[in-house]
């Protein structure tokens, strides 16, 4: 897993981080959620619906974005408040994920910063996942 | 400091699911252990300490250990599929689901405040009627539902999810 930050403007990026699920990692997220939906750890069921490989949960997605933007915040002293994402095409297992926030407004208010930021996971040649999260930051 | 207020919007990433009449609802009630936290933060390769390590909670302001942003799916996806493996689809999918396939559509969260090891949550899903609508490959079947957490009355995180059905 990589991290990097920049600095808090709009435009800018916020946090990025790559992840790259595999078998372990869609086996252990169906697991600690209960879901025993085949297309998640089968890869020959999955194959039998027309994907090309086991797809990672879209809750498994929005679990990896929340914790990135957690991260972020708490590294900063913040917080996030809320999250909404649309998932618009799948993530297959193995595959290479560039989770990205990127500033879209920031407004100082009483010590504190509220940002708001574009959500984005990418692979090779999709995008994934689009959305938006509030998150509370002190200014510095 | 969280500015966010539990009766306002929050942001819209897709189809919205107020307004829709409810569908069902169940309440289950789920005692949040430090291993439930460390399984889900291992699950998802959290390693902030404050997951794992009580101390180093305790070190940042908490009782316990802290559980993941998006632990919640841990304790709300199961309610109404827990069910015997004979009741499940061939997809692996509960019946209750309905039929056809299943993918994830949008998902809207709002945190009030952290969920840690020791509290008692209150889960509440509630299922609003699907709708159908026609997409760029078919025909599509929404299925909305709403979670809230609760701890000691207080709602500490509210997930709206729209699931599609094709």
């Amino acid at each position: 897993m990589k991290e990097s930050k920049t600095v808090m403007e709009p435009g800018t990026l916020l946090v990025t981080r790559t992840v790259q699920p595999r078998e372990v990692d869609l086996f252990l997220f169906s697991a600690i959620t209960w879901n025993p939906h085949r297309i998640h750890y089968d890869r020959d069921y999955a194959r039998t619906e027309g994907y090309p490989d086991m797809l990672v949960a879209g809750p498994h997605q929005a679990a990896l974005l929340a914790q990135m933007l957690s991260d972020y915040a708490r590294s900063c002293g913040g917080r996030v408040e809320s999250m909404a994402v649309r998932h618009r095409s799948p993530a297959y297992c193995s595959q290479v994920l560039e989770l990205e926030a990127v500033v879209s407004r920031a407004a100082v208010d009483a010590g504190w910063c509220r940002v708001e930021a574009d959500l984005r996971i990418r692979a090779a040649d999709s995008l994934v996942v689009t959305g938006r999260a509030g998150l509370m930051l002190p200014v510095a | 400091m969280n500015t966010a207020t539990r009766d306002e919007g929050g942001p819209d990433a897709g189809p919205p699911n107020q307004g829709t009449k409810v569908l069902d609802e169940i309440t289950v009630t789920r005692r949040v252990t430090q291993d439930d936290v460390r399984r889900f933060a291992f699950a998802i390769g959290a390693d902030d300490p404050i997951h794992h390590d009580v101390e180093a909670a305790r070190a940042q302001g908490y009782d316990d250990l802290v559980a993941p942003a998006y632990f919640f799916v841990s304790l709300g996806m199961p309610i109404g599929v827990e069910v015997p493996i004979t009741e499940l689809r061939e997809d692996g999918l509960a019946r209750t689901n309905g039929g056809g396939r299943r993918v994830a559509g949008t998902t809207e969260v709002r945190w009030f405040e952290q969920i840690c090891a020791g509290d008692e949550v209150a889960v509440t899903r509630r299922r609003m009627a699907p709708t159908v609508t026609e997409g760029k490959s078919g025909t599509l079947t929404i299925f909305p539902s709403v979670f809230t957490f609760s701890v000691n009355g207080e709602v500490v995180v509210e997930q709206r999810a729209v699931g599609i059905g094709r």
